[in-house]
């Protein structure tokens, strides 16, 4: 009777290190999940906006303090593709955009941006292709 | 349990033994000839306009050292991160009155002592502490020779025809440089802010 209790608690015990450990596993793979988009966003962002999104004082603006960013009403997909108007007095190079991008890459950049920077949910490559669309020229 | 004791304390002492380097930094750069005569590399006189327009030569940094960089505002590759480390820099020693800091333009056509300082506010910097020079273009080509910056215009490989490295220099207020980092690379700015502090006590210890 006894050894049947033991064999049952081991078992329970060992499904439930298994069930963490795939847990963690997916917390952490969750953690890297645009890739490409990180690859993309150190080639053609970080230069101005730096690696960790800080910007450069009222140089070039931050991204991961960005109120504008963080209420949803930035186009972000387009500012990418076509580049951003400068603001009142910025003075420094302007934000040409970067038409070469397929909407793929795009996509990966902008939920690299909302997931790392952010802190916000991904958005669906449906969405993000939709709002590429407001401004096709 | 004492093995592991024994152990601790030995990792400690090793930790705490780690010597304190005294050796005073280099001057940085071959030998040039003074009135016939070697003399160690210097930054010779200059002359340039700062961004609220006041005129600046090396006589008034005599008696500051002085951390350097070559950029322009326009540059959209290495300089904002250069830019983002001489600001870490900046943020260090912003109450040091011994330390300041000078950023020259490779762009002078466009960037104005009135662009500079429109560049310096949005950078929220203090004006008297970090000077933005602006001069006569092939001086300053020239000048960031002599601090050993390799800077070139109309170079056919890049993209607006400029071509610089991003270092950043230590200069002392003999016009020696002293120490320098790369400015593309976080990861060097500790060990040049140490080079800073080094150099200040140096400074300190001979003055007294």
């Amino acid at each position: 009777m006894i050894s049947v209790n033991c064999s049952k608690k081991l078992k329970l015990n060992l499904s439930s290190i298994a069930t963490i450990l795939l847990l963690s596993a997916l917390i952490a793979c969750n953690d890297h999940q645009f890739v490409q988009g990180e690859a993309l966003y150190q080639a053609y962002c970080s230069s101005c906006h730096m690696s960790d999104g800080t910007g450069l004082k009222n140089v070039y603006p931050s991204i991961i303090f960005s109120a504008e960013l963080k209420s949803g009403n930035f186009n972000l997909p387009c500012a990418i593709r076509y580049g951003h108007q400068k603001r009142e007095n910025q003075i420094a190079a302007s934000m040409d955009g970067y038409p070469k991008l397929s909407d793929v890459e795009i996509s990966n950049i902008t939920n690299f941006i909302y997931h790392d920077f952010l802190k916000q949910k991904p958005k669906s490559f449906n969405k993000i292709r939709k709002s590429l669309k407001t401004c096709a020229k | 349990m004492n093995n592991c004791i024994y152990l601790l304390s030995l990792c400690l002492l090793i930790i705490s033994c780690k010597q304190v380097d005294n050796t005073p930094l280099p001057i940085i750069g071959n030998k040039m000839m003074l009135d016939g005569e070697e003399v160690d590399h210097y930054i010779p006189d200059f002359t340039f306009t700062d961004q609220n327009g006041n005129t600046i030569t090396n006589n008034d940094l005599d008696d500051y050292v002085y951390v350097a960089d070559f950029f322009y505002t326009f540059c959209p590759t290495i300089c904002p991160t250069v830019m983002k480390q001489m600001l870490t820099i900046y943020d260090e020693f912003e109450s040091n009155p011994k330390v300041k800091m000078v950023s020259f333009t490779l762009d002078p056509k466009r960037d104005t002592p009135e662009h500079l300082k429109q560049y310096a506010d949005n950078l929220g910097i203090d004006h008297d502490k970090w000077l933005f020079l602006s001069g006569d273009k092939d001086a300053t080509y020239d000048l960031a020779e002599k601090h050993l910056v390799s800077a070139t215009y109309d170079d056919p490989t890049s993209e607006d025809g400029f071509n610089h490295s991003g270092v950043i220099l230590l200069v002392d207020q003999n016009r020696h440089i002293r120490a320098n980092a790369q400015g593309t690379d976080p990861d060097d700015i500790p060990d040049f802010l140490d080079d800073i502090r080094k150099l200040l006590k140096e400074i300190e210890t001979k003055s007294k």
